[in-house]
């Protein structure tokens, strides 16, 4: 007869840590991604010039993690898509789990690395302005921790929710690929209408999918727009993943 | 108590049916062995009663549980195969360590010892182990995790003939110590019929025989004498299976002779004995027949 009996928050635990351990070069990844993108792309600030009429001039160069911001995006895609692959399923299915406390574990896990992507990428704007330093006569014009708190942490925030908001977003189309290839398909047909006739339609700022996060001024209704999102991109990834059959070629 | 319930399973991809209509009951704490030629569903079979796909129609219970997506189920069950996934970043260490995480009845101190006793190094990748290895280390998981329902698929893989009899040895060692429902799919039926107590044949999407394997060898009887006098005396009984061994031919016939029968076909010379239970499979399964000659032969012809 039966022996051992588990909850499934206990369980979803357990494949949360196995996740972890296997799991280490995502983070790695991102890492390396950082370093990369600090030292070859940011070195190409923009400089600006203004003069006065010969009395005065000014050099400004601006230096952002914009760069850095696009990095992490692109590896949230990357790593909530790789999450669904048919590999990542076997291995954990390979020890005791159902579709849900798989699900669970790999949104869990969503959350961790979205929420290390969103520290990362903030806090790589102040190793920029070390960086910055090291150039002669600098004055530093900028917000940080100290100086306004409340900035920072909201500035860590909201690189979260992007993060997570992507990674989801990979993961609800690799979910969606592991479920039927027709979708590969489909998501090419869509990116080619939206790129030939959406672009050229000329869709006004307030229109676009993107502006409903990016145009949103108040924090709190943007996280709540974000977490709404997240949340109804994990429904969808659960209903269709508990048909899913595994070790299945 | 029976331990697997099937009741009308039936299991089919798209237009392709697998396993029709399947209806059996393995009992606990007993070692079933699962056996068929290639593509008759045994895995398909060992993959629904683990949950991991999920059966068209009909009923499945495994210990009262429906299998799929059943976390009771997931716990209390071990599935060894060879496409086995371990993730690339742990070594055999490592996955000990998970396995301990996972399994209540795990027992570490066996996996290591008979980890030792195979020479394979705790700090090695699961990747990088040979075929045989790679077989050898599943199997060992499969044993130590000490799991009320166990199932290997095919386990013996790529290993070689030692490696083979020590994995039967420590199944059937670590089995009486700890008694639990296996069940055990191999082609190889000479090797691991000492092990077995059942036997479930499955021959064309169904279930062509399941009960001891005494009841097996049973079923039929081997004839040999010349060509000639079997000729003479038996062909009234079914052959299952003809073979030519020098100037002796074999035949394998339904066993349903009464007592007078074989005292005659004693007296005509023929030697009659029981048959052993991996050549009853073959016999019924038909994969003593040779018939792949037809092949060439119808070939040649043209």
């Amino acid at each position: 007869m039966f022996s051992t009996q588990w909850s499934v928050n206990e369980l979803a635990k357990r494949q949360y840590l196995f996740k972890l351990s296997t799991n280490g070069a995502v983070f790695t990844t991102l890492i390396v991604l950082q370093i990369i993108g600090t030292i070859f792309i940011s070195g190409a600030g923009s400089s600006s010039m203004n003069e006065w009429e010969e009395m005065i001039s000014v050099n400004y160069t601006s230096i952002s993690n914009d760069s850095q911001v696009g990095l992490t995006l692109f590896w949230a895609l990357i790593v909530g898509f790789l999450l669904t692959s048919a590999a990542q399923r076997n291995e954990s299915f390979s020890f005791v789990t159902n579709r849900l406390t798989f699900q669970l574990a790999n949104f869990y896990f969503i959350c961790t690395a979205a929420l290390l992507g969103g520290v990362m990428t903030v806090l790589i704007g102040s190793v920029m302005k070390i960086v910055a330093l090291f150039g002669d006569n600098v004055i530093i014009e900028t917000t940080g921790l100290l100086s306004s708190p409340l900035d920072f942490f909201s500035r860590i925030l909201v690189m979260t929710a992007y993060t997570l908001l992507i990674m989801m977003i990979g993961y609800l189309l690799g979910t969606l690929i592991q479920f039927s290839k027709l979708f590969i398909a489909l998501f090419g047909l869509i990116w080619f209408v939206y790129f030939t006739f959406g672009v050229s339609l000329s869709v006004g700022e307030g229109d676009s999918v993107l502006y409903f996060y990016y145009g949103e001024t108040s924090i709190l209704v943007f996280v709540l727009k974000v977490v709404v999102s997240v949340a109804v991109l994990f429904g969808i990834s659960l209903f269709v993943t508990n048909r899913l059959e595994v070790r299945n070629p | 108590m029976s331990a697997i319930t099937l009741k009308n399973v039936s299991k089919s991809y798209r237009s392709i049916t697998v396993l029709d209509q399947l209806n059996l009951e393995i009992r606990e704490n007993v070692i079933t062995g699962l056996v068929g030629r290639n593509g008759v569903g045994k895995t398909t079979l060992m993959k629904m009663i683990a949950g991991f796909i999920k059966e068209s129609e009909g009923e499945l219970r495994v210990f009262g549980e429906h299998p799929f997506n059943s976390l009771k189920v997931s716990a209390n069950m071990m599935f060894i195969d060879d496409m086995m996934g371990f993730p690339d970043a742990l070594t055999l260490d490592d996955l000990l360590t998970e396995c301990d995480r996972f399994y209540e009845n795990w027992n570490q101190d066996l996996a290591m010892r008979l980890l030792e006793y195979f020479k394979l190094p705790l700090s090695l990748n699961h990747r990088v182990l040979s075929k045989g290895k790679r077989s050898t280390f599943n199997a060992i998981i499969g044993i130590a995790t000490r799991c009320p329902l166990t199932m290997f698929d095919e386990p013996i893989t790529g290993m070689d003939a030692g490696a083979r009899r020590d994995f039967y040895r420590a199944l059937l060692k670590d089995y009486i110590a700890y008694p639990r429902t296996i069940l055990l799919s191999s082609h190889h039926m000479e090797e691991m019929e000492d092990l077995l107590e059942d036997i479930l044949v499955i021959d064309g999407k169904s279930i062509s025989f399941h009960g001891p394997i005494t009841e097996l060898q049973e079923k039929f009887l081997s004839l040999q004498a010349r060509e000639s006098v079997l000729k003479s005396y038996a062909i009234r009984y079914a052959v299952v299976h003809r073979a030519n061994a020098g100037p002796m031919t074999e035949w394998i016939v339904d066993n349903q002779h009464t007592k007078a029968e074989v005292e005659e076909l004693k007296q005509a010379g023929i030697r009659v004995s029981a048959v052993s239970a991996s050549q009853a499979y073959l016999a019924m399964t038909g994969q003593a027949t040779g018939g792949v000659d037809d092949v060439f032969n119808a070939m040649e012809r043209q």
